[in-house]
């Protein structure tokens, strides 16, 4: 008799249309790449997903690593749905990674195994101490230009990525790619270790310039490989489908 | 009856969230914002989204209060090309699309004045099919009906397309006839999809 596969649960966005496209929801504990070039949408996406979670209880931890979070909290959008309450109350976390680095003595330029390790495990007893069940790292390709090879970028993601998913934490690491580029991460390392893949990107078309997301992979869901149209709004990230006469009628 | 009353009284005899197209001459256009706006959606106290593909929003709104329509209960999709005509002030009340191209973007506002409001039992006119038919193919329009018309029926919310009979390709009269419940003719024949 077939075995039945239990269905994973699910880390809900709170944006409606990306929780459609997954079936629910982003499966619990995943480490998912969220990968785009500038402009497209990534942090406002990222963070929209720590502030539905800290609304719904659920403590979130936001990793800032190249901008001051202060200066990122400046510069939000003003979500209707955003309180400063959530972070009052400590449901909703902003950690500078300079700080972190600071305090481990790793304020170099490139970091070797031992010293990943160490950053590693300084993020896992952050996450421990919050009760954090999700994580946003912003960028994770920041972290990764201070590994020399593509081994030590495989060995700290797949570590940050157990730690986290040990912990139950359902994470979120940004990741920036140049654009028009034919892959999913800058090192090329980062897309086949993550559990999924959501692709933020810019369309253009007939003079037109789109913003667009398409999830590429994600394990534990079925869901949609579709390319869709999103918009920035203070109601948070929404999403339509691109039109796909449009498409065929003169993109880029 | 007049133009006006006359479209009131059809539409209300619709059922809720219907898709509707008016075809209308350019002479029937103040009548029909009238019978639409005024008559109709005043009545039933229902909050419009204005889509306006043709006259800017900051032209248009002159134009509603001349007719006796008060455009505060109105909320605007702005997708006259922006740039021809000044770049007009974001705020409330309306939203901008910089191109009647990007369709995608004019569904993304209406959701967005959707949620703004109460999201349920709204009418969306859009203003007009024409233009849009101008910037965009048969095919993409057709696409983009298919997408939004349903989005729209699924909130409850009752959508109003208008439509130049003059210009008007056999093709446009043919996108109109699939994707709307009733096609209605202002002040003249009405024809059933």
């Amino acid at each position: 008799m077939p075995r039945r596969v239990e269905e994973r649960e699910r880390c809900p966005t709170g944006v409606d249309a990306l929780d459609n496209i997954l079936y629910g929801g982003i499966p619990r504990a995943n480490t998912v790449l969220l990968t785009g070039s500038c402009g497209t949408g990534k942090t406002s996406l990222a963070l929209e997903f720590l502030i539905h979670g800290a609304a719904a209880g659920e403590i979130g931890l936001f990793i800032s690593v190249t901008e001051a979070s202060s200066k990122l909290l400046e510069n939000i959008i003003p979500y209707d749905f955003f309180e400063d309450m959530l972070i009052k109350k400590g449901r909703l976390v902003f950690v500078d990674l300079p700080v972190i680095y600071e305090k481990l003595g790793l304020e170099k330029t490139e970091l070797n195994p031992e010293e990943v390790d160490l950053l590693v495990n300084a993020i896992a007893d952050l996450v421990r101490e919050l009760s954090a069940v999700r994580l946003v790292m912003d960028s994770v390709t920041s972290v990764c230009y201070k590994l020399r090879s593509e081994e030590m970028i495989r060995d700290f993601i797949l570590k940050l990525g157990k730690v986290l998913s040990g912990q139950g934490c359902t994470s979120i690491l940004v990741s920036e790619i140049a654009p028009g580029a034919q892959r999913y991460s800058m090192y090329g390392v980062e897309e086949a270790i993550a559990d999924g893949i959501i692709l933020m990107d810019n369309l253009e078309r007939r003079g037109d310039l789109l913003r667009t997301l398409q999830v590429i992979k994600m394990r534990g869901t079925t869901h949609s490989r579709a390319k869709y149209v999103l918009d920035l709004t203070a109601e948070g990230v929404l999403l339509v489908p691109l039109l796909k006469g449009g498409s065929s009628a003169g993109a880029a | 009856m007049a133009v006006a009353e006359r479209l009131a009284s059809e539409l209300e005899a619709l059922p809720p969230a219907s898709p509707v197209a008016v075809q209308m001459s350019v002479d029937a256009f103040p009548e029909v914002l009238r019978g639409v706006l005024e008559l109709f959606a005043a009545r039933r106290e229902l909050p419009v989204i204005y889509v306006t593909a043709t006259i800017p929003s900051s032209r248009l709104i002159p134009v509603l209060s001349g007719l006796g329509i008060d455009p505060s209960r109105l909320s605007f999709v702005d997708c006259a090309p922006l740039m021809m005509v000044g770049s007009g002030k974001e705020g409330q009340q309306v939203v901008y699309v910089e191109s009647p191209t990007m369709l995608e973007n004019i569904m993304l506002k209406i959701d967005f004045l959707l949620r703004r409001t109460s999201g349920e039992g709204e009418l969306v006119l859009i203003d007009s099919i024409n233009t849009l038919a101008i910037h965009n193919s048969t095919w993409v329009l057709a696409e983009f009906l298919s997408i939004l018309l349903p989005i729209l029926e699924a909130k409850n919310a009752s959508t109003v397309i208008l439509a130049l009979e003059e210009p008007a390709s056999q093709e446009l009269q043919s996108l109109l006839q699939h994707f709307c419940a009733k096609v209605l003719r202002a002040g003249g024949e009405e024809g059933t999809a």
